[in-house]
C-alpha cells in the first residue's frame, strides 16, 4: 500500500473546502476538510487547486499499471476522501527478482519519489494490515515490513480507521472511546456484530487474515511471462525491436515446453516517466512462430504515436501470454520450401495473413460470409471473423437471382408505375431519371413479424429487378401494398445487379 | 519480315518490357524464378471464348499478374463514388469462377464499402465459403492490405477496391503477385474526365479492361423480361495486342462468358494505320510474371 497527498480544494454547501494538503501545508497547521476561506486567512501564501477527482482516478490506474514491474497481479484500492489513493500489489513469489522483500520496497519508494509521488508502502500477509500499516504505521519511515503473521502485533496499536471503516462507524466507535485497533481486539465478537454491523468484524478478520480477501487485479492475468529490464533507459525503435526478438524467443521456448501456442500476446512498454503502454495482438490459431508474432507486434508498434522526449525512454519490457492453446510440437518448415505445394503450410500461411489483415484493421473487418434464416435479403447472410465459422452454416445457392450489392441502407426513389402491382416504368434516384427497358417481378417478401426489433419499413416489399434503357440493373423494392390513392407506397432502392 | 525474325524481336521486346515493368532484373531474376515455381497454381484465366482468348497473348488473363477493371459506371451525384456498380462486381465475380480453384487457394476482396452480397456472388458460380472479404477504410489501408495478400503466397486471387492508383503503387502489387504467384484484380472507378484512356491514371497492370453493363437480349416472346447478363468489355490496353471490345453474355448453366453478338466485337478505337497486325499476337506458350 502507499499513499499520495497534494493539496487540493473542492466546492460544497459550505464553501470551498480543503480535500489533500501536501507536506508543507500540512507544517503550516492545514488538514484537509478545512474551509479554503479559513486556510487563507491562516496562511496567505496558499496555492490552492480545483480538485480533480476524475483525473486523480486515471493517475491512480495508470500508477497501478506502472506497478506492474513488481508483480503482474495491482488493483487500485481507491481514492480516499483526503485526497489519497492506493493501489495493491500481491508480490507473492515476485520478492526474489529484486532479492528480498526489503529490496523490493526501497526500490519501489525510491521510484515512486523518483517520479514525484510522496508515497508509503507495506508488506504484510494480509491485504487490509498491509493497508493499515502503510497509512497508519508509526516512525517516519516511508516502507512498512511486517513479519510473516505478525499482522495482529503490528496493528494492535494502530488507529481503527485503519481498518478501512466508514468515516461514521469510526466516529460513533470513538465516541465510545475504542480509538486502537488493540480496544476491539479485546472486545467479545459477537457483541461488535450486533451493535455495529456485520463489516466491523469482517474488516478485522480480514486484517488479521482469519478469512481472505479476494481481489480482483486490473489486468488479465498472463499466464506465463517474461521480462526485460534496461539500466540504461533505451528510446531507439531498432534497440526496441532487438529486445522484443530475444523476449520472444524466450518465450517460444517456454510454451514449446508446455506443449501451447499463442492466441493473445500483451507487450507492456514501461516508460521512464511512470506511464505504461500495452501493445495487444490476437492470433486466430495457437502460433509459437516466433517471426509472425514478431510482425504482428512490430505493425503495432510502428503505429504507436510517437513523442520523442527524455520522458518517453522504455526501461522495462514485459510479455506476458494472456490466452494460449495447445499446440502439439511440431518440426519447424524447411528454409525455401515452396509455400504454394504443400496444403497444411499453406494454411498456417494463410492464417498469418488473416491475423495480419486483422491486427492492423480490425477482427470485424475481416470476414467470411455465413447463412442465416431469414426472408429479408440483408439479413441472409452474417459476417464472421475469417477462418472460425463452421462450414457447416454455409450459405446455400439462392434460388433466384440476387444482387452482387446490396446497399446497406436502401435508397429512396420514386418510381412510376402505369397500374398498381406493375413493375415501374421510370424511376428517379438523387435527381437521375432510369428509364426501365425490361422488368422481373414482383418478388414478395413478407416481413418477420416474429421479430421484435424494428427494420427499415416494418411491411411488405415487393421486389423488381429492373434493366434501363442502358442495360444497369437494378433492385427496386415497394414498401408496402397499394392501399389508398392519397398515399401511395414509398419505392426502394436495395441492390446492384450485375 | 520473315517469321523467325519476328519472334526474335518479340522475345527481346518482351526481355525489355521485364525488365523495365518491374525491375526484375535488379532482383537478379528471383521475381520470374517465384512465378516460374508458382506456375501450376497460376494458369492464365481463360475466358473459354475463342475471340477473346486468342486477342490476348497468353489465351486468356495471365495469373502472378495485376489486372484493372475500371468501373464504366457513374453513380449519380451524392452517391458514393467508392461504391463499384453491380455490373464491375459481376464480372469480376465471372473471372474469379473462370480462374477457378488455384491450388485451393482462397479468394480475398478488398472493398471500401461493406456492400458485397454474397448470393449475388454465388450466383455467377463463386463458392462463398473460399471468400474472405476484407473492408478497408482508405485507400492506403486497401493498398496495403491487397499487396500483403498478393505477397502472401497463399491466397489464389486479390480482388482490390481502389479509388485511384498510381505508377508506384500498381508497380509495388505486380511485384507482390509475382512474389505470390496470385492473380491481381484492381476495380477501380470511372475516372472523372471520361473514357479515354489518355485520362486513366499510368500503370504496369498487364491488362486494363473497362466494364460496363449492356442491354439484356431475352429470348422471343420474353422481351419484357430481363434476359441473361451481359456487359460491354473493353480492352483498353493490353501488352502485345490491341485495344478491342466485345459484348460478353454470362451464362449460369455453363459457368462461362458467351460472346453476346458478333455485330458488338469492334474496336473500341478506330485502328490507327498498321498497329493491327504488329501488336497482333500469337504466343499459347508465353509465360507472363
Amino acid at each position: 500500500m502507499m499513499d499520495s497527498t497534494k493539496l487540493a480544494a473542492r466546492g460544497g454547501h459550505t464553501g470551498l473546502r480543503l480535500i489533500a494538503v501536501n507536506g508543507a501545508a500540512a507544517d503550516a497547521g492545514l488538514y484537509p476538510g478545512k474551509s479554503l476561506a479559513d486556510a487563507r486567512a491562516l496562511e496567505p501564501g496558499l496555492h490552492a487547486v480545483e480538485a480533480d477527482p476524475v483525473g486523480d482516478s486515471r493517475a491512480l490506474a495508470g500508477l497501478a499499471d506502472w506497478c506492474g514491474r513488481y508483480s503482474p497481479w495491482t488493483a487500485v484500492a481507491g481514492l480516499e476522501a483526503d485526497g489519497s489513493g492506493g493501489i495493491w500489489i500481491d508480490v507473492s513469489g515476485c520478492a526474489h527478482l529484486f532479492g528480498s522483500e526489503t529490496a523490493l520496497l526501497a526500490d519501489l519508494t525510491g521510484r515512486l519519489a523518483g517520479l514525484g509521488y510522496s508515497a508509503r508502502a507495506a508488506v504484510a500477509d494480509t491485504p487490509g494490515a498491509a493497508w493499515a500499516v502503510a497509512r497508519y504505521g508509526h516512525g517516519d519511515s516511508a516502507s512498512h515490513l511486517v513479519p510473516i503473521g505478525g499482522q495482529e502485533a503490528a496493528l494492535r496499536d494502530l488507529p481503527i480507521a485503519g481498518l478501512r471503516l466508514p468515516a461514521a462507524l469510526v466516529g460513533d466507535l470513538d465516541r465510545l472511546g475504542l480509538r486502537q485497533i488493540g480496544d476491539l481486539l479485546a472486545l467479545p465478537r459477537g457483541g461488535l456484530a450486533a451493535r455495529f454491523g456485520a463489516v466491523l468484524p469482517q474488516r478485522m478478520d480480514q486484517a488479521l487474515g482469519r478469512i481472505s480477501e479476494p481481489i480482483s487485479p486490473r489486468q488479465p492475468q498472463p499466464s506465463l511471462r517474461v521480462r526485460m529490464n534496461f539500466p540504461e533507459p533505451v528510446g531507439r525503435p531498432e534497440d526496441i525491436a532487438a529486445a522484443v526478438e530475444q523476449l520472444l524467443d524466450l518465450l517460444m521456448k517456454k510454451l514449446d515446453e508446455l506443449g501451447r501456442g499463442v492466441r493473445r500476446l500483451v507487450l507492456s512498454l514501461n516508460r521512464s516517466d511512470g506511464r505504461v503502454d500495452h501493445v495487444e495482438i490476437m492470433t486466430n490459431r495457437a502460433s509459437r512462430d516466433a517471426v509472425h508474432l514478431w510482425r504482428l507486434l512490430q505493425e503495432k508498434l510502428d503505429r504507436m504515436p510517437e513523442d520523442t522526449g527524455a520522458d518517453n525512454l522504455v526501461d522495462l519490457l514485459i510479455l506476458g501470454v494472456s490466452r494460449s492453446e495447445p499446440l502439439a510440437a511440431r518440426q519447424t518448415k524447411l528454409a525455401g520450401e515452396p509455400n504454394a505445394n504443400s496444403a497444411p503450410v499453406s494454411q498456417t500461411a494463410l492464417a498469418g495473413l488473416v491475423d495480419r489483415l486483422s491486427n492492423r484493421l480490425g477482427g470485424e473487418r475481416v470476414v467470411q460470409f455465413r447463412a442465416r434464416e431469414s426472408h429479408l435479403p440483408e439479413r441472409t447472410q452474417v459476417a464472421v471473423a475469417a477462418l472460425t465459422a463452421r462450414l457447416a452454416t454455409a450459405l446455400p445457392a439462392p434460388e433466384r437471382p440476387r444482387p452482387t450489392r446490396l446497399l446497406s441502407r436502401p435508397e429512396p426513389v420514386t418510381a412510376v408505375a402505369p397500374v398498381p402491382d406493375d413493375p415501374p416504368v421510370l424511376f428517379r434516384w438523387r435527381g437521375r431519371r432510369y428509364r426501365i427497358a425490361r422488368a422481373d417481378g414482383p418478388e414478395r417478401l413478407e416481413a418477420e413479424w416474429w421479430r421484435a426489433t424494428a427494420f427499415l419499413g416494418e411491411e411488405t416489399r415487393d421486389y423488381y429487378r429492373v434493366e434501363d434503357d442502358a442495360g444497369q440493373r437494378f433492385w427496386l423494392y415497394r414498401a408496402g401494398l397499394y392501399q389508398s390513392e392519397s398515399s401511395p407506397p414509398q419505392w426502394f432502392l436495395h441492390g446492384l445487379f450485375a | 519480315m520473315n517469321k523467325a525474325m519476328l519472334e526474335t524481336l518479340r522475345q527481346q521486346i518482351a526481355a525489355i518490357e521485364r525488365a523495365g515493368w518491374t525491375g526484375a532484373s535488379r532482383l537478379g531474376g528471383q521475381a520470374g524464378l517465384l512465378a516460374a515455381n508458382n506456375g501450376a497454381a497460376a494458369p492464365a484465366v481463360r475466358f473459354g471464348v475463342a475471340a477473346v482468348d486468342g486477342h490476348l497473348p497468353w489465351r486468356g488473363l495471365p495469373g502472378g499478374c495485376l489486372h484493372e477493371v475500371n468501373d464504366g459506371w457513374r453513380p449519380p451525384r451524392g452517391f458514393s463514388r467508392r461504391q463499384p456498380s453491380g455490373a464491375a462486381t459481376g464480372f469480376v465475380a465471372a473471372l474469379l469462377t473462370r480462374a477457378g480453384k488455384r491450388g485451393g487457394r482462397p479468394v480475398v476482396w478488398i472493398t471500401g464499402q461493406e456492400t458485397l452480397h454474397a448470393a449475388g456472388l454465388m450466383g455467377f458460380g463463386l463458392a462463398a465459403e473460399t471468400l474472405i472479404a476484407v473492408t478497408a477504410s482508405d485507400r492506403d489501408e486497401a493498398l496495403w492490405a491487397m499487396e500483403e495478400s498478393l505477397r502472401a503466397g497463399c491466397v489464389g486471387t486479390v480482388v482490390g477496391e481502389v479509388p485511384q492508383v498510381d505508377l508506384t503503387a500498381s508497380r509495388r502489387l505486380q511485384l507482390a503477385a509475382e512474389a505470390g504467384g496470385s492473380l491481381g484484380i484492381l476495380l477501380l472507378p470511372d475516372t472523372p474526365q471520361g473514357h479515354e484512356e489518355v485520362s486513366l491514371a499510368p500503370s504496369v497492370a498487364v491488362t486494363r479492361w473497362r466494364i460496363t453493363a449492356a442491354p439484356s437480349a431475352p429470348a422471343r416472346g420474353l422481351e419484357k423480361l430481363v434476359g441473361p447478363t451481359r456487359w460491354q468489355a473493353s480492352l483498353l490496353r493490353c501488352r502485345g495486342a490491341v485495344p478491342r471490345s466485345w459484348c460478353l453474355e454470362w451464362c449460369c448453366e455453363t459457368r462461362g462468358f458467351a460472346l453476346a453478338t458478333p455485330l458488338s466485337d469492334r474496336p473500341v478505337v478506330p485502328a490507327a494505320g498498321s498497329t493491327g497486325t504488329v501488336a497482333r499476337t500469337d504466343r499459347p506458350h508465353a509465360v507472363a510474371g
